[in-house]
């Protein structure tokens, strides 16, 4: 297990170093001029030039990349050119709110979707489960801004019952978390049911049901155990997703998370903020990436015994070409 | 089997129960947030902006959605009263020495928020740190001083000098990134504005900040004018998206809910205990011509623009009657306004004089031009289509060339467009906001490339002329010459609105930098 977790770990390190270079390169090639953004109407032209040499804003591609990745290893992803603050405080002043979004819509979703894919699938075509099928394929292809924009027409405009914007009080998240967990459980949904049904036929399900096990225990302890898999890859690549791209929900809101900062942060071409908050996405989707494997080996100890054996196989393989 | 069907039966039950208190209907308006729940007692007022804050440094930012919150934090020397005309605030009076230099008398017994009392050498420290740190947006309203001539004479006296005759240098000198603040408190905290550096004299301190989402204020207790300010505490929320600005007026969320898209007036106006109110601001929108990009350095080619589109038309589309349509180079009240001056070189849409101008200009077949547009503007995309559509009438293909705002704004500013639309504020009431920024020394000037020897000279001359009519007259000529050389085709007057819940008292449109004074605001008892 310690070797497959080092195995990860690693790759996990490759992926976030390629990825920062990528992201510095593509910074350096963008077009604009953050400091005419910055000065605004009133710059005279001198002002503009100090502002590049005040910032290195001139710098050469190789300098500026190298700068970029030395910094960030000791922690600093630079200052914002709008709020002169670190990218790091500013960042982190709005990651809880894009954590809570992307949990809290993640559990909603997994609750919905996992109960309504098992009765689906133990239920197959029946009504129910021609009903919550069609339910989910709205869910899936129905946009998030639509489906919060429609929340909010009914709940904060018509009824007057929730808060349409902001982020103060647990009233205040209900509708941005169920517009997300809805649109996240159709997919969950989904997957559970596919998979539940390609397991819930296998000979050691019905030997559970023979052995006198009760309905809920074969299902819940041998079936959905074994569909666990896909259905946590689903999850994990939801939650990438909503980490930084909950945007649209994030504006309809008003909510303070990181993808409208960094999509706001573009358009003033606050390009240290773009490239931190990029960065920063990218740590946390290796992370859930590393969390969702570790999962895999907790649900399905035939991974890391997999693993395992294929060490040893090349080892002794080695072990008989040395010998050979 | 039936404890489990009971237990599962009570679980259903408890799940529904709490949705139902989850959407239940709260006993104050569940819309406001939590912490706008005092609202209900006339005390805590609620507004939302444009856009977040992202400090609270005053001098540096040159962005009206900035001022809204530093305005409440800070104050100025001068103000406008509720008809324009500039007024003693902190300095309490002056006096002209000579043209160059002005003695201010520092308003007695102004406290800021550390307790401190405001001092002469508060100002001039504010002025020298806006001119050694060369702060953007302060150091446009203090273009001409010199400061290691300025001194604090002593407590309440400060002596401002500046290089030339500065004509607006009093008006300049209402602009919110003067707002003076404290010298013990900015070197105690390190220049830090969201630890101690935010020290103001302004009816309001600041309390906290939260990242991207709002700005809790309270009213100062020491606050230098009797009764001000009416509330005990301010949120200020930043919601960028117009919609969700829109919805939360509608909502009630906010007392006032400034900057209500064009398209959404009617609805939220429509809507039960909330009115819109608006006024005109200071900008106004053109259609720029760069003379520098061809074929747009033949003035036969701008003419036969002029004749081909038809403004009026464009801005009806885009804005129906909210601001409205040009009836001047600059908005009315602003100096340097000259209605008649503008009937006189308004064409008439004339599509045929346009095609003819074309054949002069050597194009008899037609051209292809290109409108560079910025993106999220909404208005300038549809002006832009009415522009595209007449000028194919004239034969006149016109390309769209739709862009991402910063990808815009260094498009037209490095002068690589044909032409634009554009807007120039003269938040100091007069024209010379406007005029000096087609001026070579400016950072917009390649916007229009304009390089004439006698415009040049007006727009000096004016900075450097003291008498407000004489004054007007060069801002006018300045004005005319623009239009003469079919430069800058003026398209339409911005207007300010904001959604305000029924109650509310004592609010008003600022037209100068669209920033309000919340001091006079009260909110319903409820």
């Amino acid at each position: 297990m310690i070797k497959y977790i080092l195995r990860r770990l690693v790759s996990m390190i490759v992926v976030l170093l390629v990825t920062i270079v990528v992201i510095s390169t593509l910074m350096y090639f963008v077009p604009g001029d953050p400091a005419l953004i910055m000065l605004g109407q009133s710059a005279t032209k001198e002002a503009v030039a100090e502002l590049h040499e005040k910032y290195h804003m001139d710098d050469p591609y190789l300098v500026k990349v190298g700068k970029y990745i030395g910094n960030l290893l000791h922690g600093d992803m630079g200052i914002s050119f709008k709020s002169k603050t670190p990218v790091w405080d500013e960042l982190m002043a709005r990651f809880p709110v894009t954590l809570r979004i992307t949990i809290g819509s993640t559990v909603i979703g997994l609750i919905i979707g996992v109960v309504t894919g098992i009765i689906s699938a133990v239920k197959q075509y029946s009504v129910l489960d021609r009903i919550l099928t069609a339910i989910s394929l709205f869910g899936a292809s129905a946009p998030s801004f639509w489906i919060a924009m429609m929340l909010v027409l009914l709940f904060s405009v018509q009824l007057g019952w929730l808060p349409a914007t902001g982020s103060y009080s647990w009233k205040h998240w209900i509708l941005p978390l169920f517009t997300l967990g809805l649109q996240c459980s159709a997919g969950i949904m989904r997957m559970t049911r596919s998979s539940m049904l390609e397991v819930i036929r296998q000979d050691y399900v019905r030997t559970a049901r023979a052995k006198g096990q009760s309905e809920p225990k074969v299902i819940v302890n041998h079936a959905l155990r074994n569909a666990l898999i896909p259905i946590l890859t689903t999850t994990g690549i939801k939650m990438c997703g909503y980490i930084g791209g909950s945007v649209l929900v994030e504006t309809v809101f008003a909510l303070p998370g990181i993808g409208k900062y960094i999509l706001d942060s573009v358009s003033y071409q606050d390009y240290n903020v773009v490239q931190g908050g990029t960065v920063l996405i990218c740590i946390c989707c290796v992370i859930i990436t590393f969390v969702v494997d570790m999962l895999y080996a907790l649900v399905d100890p035939r991974i890391k015994g997999t693993y395992g054996s294929s060490r040893r196989v090349k080892k002794v393989k080695a072990k008989a070409a040395v010998e050979g | 089997m039936k404890k489990r069907k009971a237990l599962a039966l009570a679980l259903c039950v408890a799940m529904l129960m709490t949705l139902l208190a989850a959407c239940g209907s709260s006993d104050t308006t569940t819309a406001a947030p939590d912490n706008g729940g005092e609202a209900a007692k006339g005390d805590h007022l609620i507004v939302v902006d444009s856009a977040d804050v992202s400090n609270l440094e005053p001098n540096e930012s040159d962005e009206q959605t900035h001022y809204q919150y530093t305005r409440q934090i800070y104050e100025t020397l001068f103000v406008y009263d509720e008809n324009y005309n500039i007024q003693p605030w902190l300095c309490e009076s002056y006096e002209y020495e000579d043209d160059c230099t002005i003695i201010m008398h520092i308003r007695k017994g102004v406290k800021f928020h550390n307790g401190d009392e405001l001092k002469a050498s508060d100002v001039l420290f504010t002025f020298k740190r806006i001119v050694d740190e060369n702060l953007g947006g302060g150091r446009v309203e203090i273009p001409n001083i010199d400061i290691a001539k300025c001194e604090a004479v002593d407590d309440y006296t400060l002596k401002f000098v500046t290089t030339v005759p500065s004509a607006t240098q009093i008006s300049l000198l209402e602009g919110p990134a003067t707002g003076i603040l404290s010298e013990r408190a900015y070197k105690e905290a390190n220049g830090d504005f969201l630890n101690g550096a935010c020290c103001g004299t302004g009816p309001f301190k600041f309390v906290s900040y939260k990242a991207g989402d709002s700005v809790e204020l309270e009213a100062f207790e020491d606050y230098w004018r009797e009764g001000e300010p009416k509330v005990k505490t301010l949120t200020i929320r930043a919601i960028p998206d117009s919609a969700a600005r829109a919805t939360e007026a509608q909502t009630k969320g906010a007392h006032i809910v400034y900057d209500i898209n064009a398209t959404d007036i009617a609805m939220v106006d429509s809507t039960d205990g909330v009115s819109v109110v608006q006024d005109l601001g200071t900008n106004t929108s053109y259609l720029l011509f760069n003379t520098a990009m061809a074929p747009m350095d033949n003035p036969l080619v701008r003419e036969a623009i002029w004749y081909a589109v038809d403004p009026e038309a464009a801005v009806k589309l885009a804005y129906g009657d909210f601001g409205s349509f040009a009836t001047g180079w600059v908005c009315p009240g602003i100096l340097g306004y000259d209605e008649a001056s503008y009937k006189e070189h308004k064409v008439t849409r004339d599509v045929e004089k346009a095609k003819a101008l074309l054949a002069e200009a050597g194009y008899p077949n037609g051209l292809e031009v290109e409108i560079a547009v910025q993106g999220n503007n909404q208005q300038r995309i549809d002006m832009s289509v009415a522009f595209q559509a007449q000028l194919a009438e004239a034969g006149i293909t016109c390309k769209l060339n739709t862009m991402e705002s910063a990808t815009w704004i260094e498009y037209i500013l490095s002068g690589k467009h044909m032409m634009t639309i554009y807007g120039f504020s003269c938040a100091d009431f007069e024209a010379d906001r406007a005029l000096n920024q087609l001026m070579p020394f400016h950072s917009n000037f390649e916007l229009c490339s304009y390089d004439n020897a006698d415009f040049q000279k007006a727009v000096s001359e004016a900075g450097g002329t003291l008498d407000r009519d004489a004054r007007a007259k060069l801002y006018v000529q300045a004005a005319d010459m623009l239009m003469k050389d079919h430069v800058t085709l003026p398209l339409w007057h911005k207007a300010l609105n904001a959604a305000v819940v029924d109650g509310v008292e004592g609010f008003r449109i600022t037209r100068s930098y669209e920033h309000h004074y919340l001091q006079y605001v009260s909110v319903p008892a409820e």
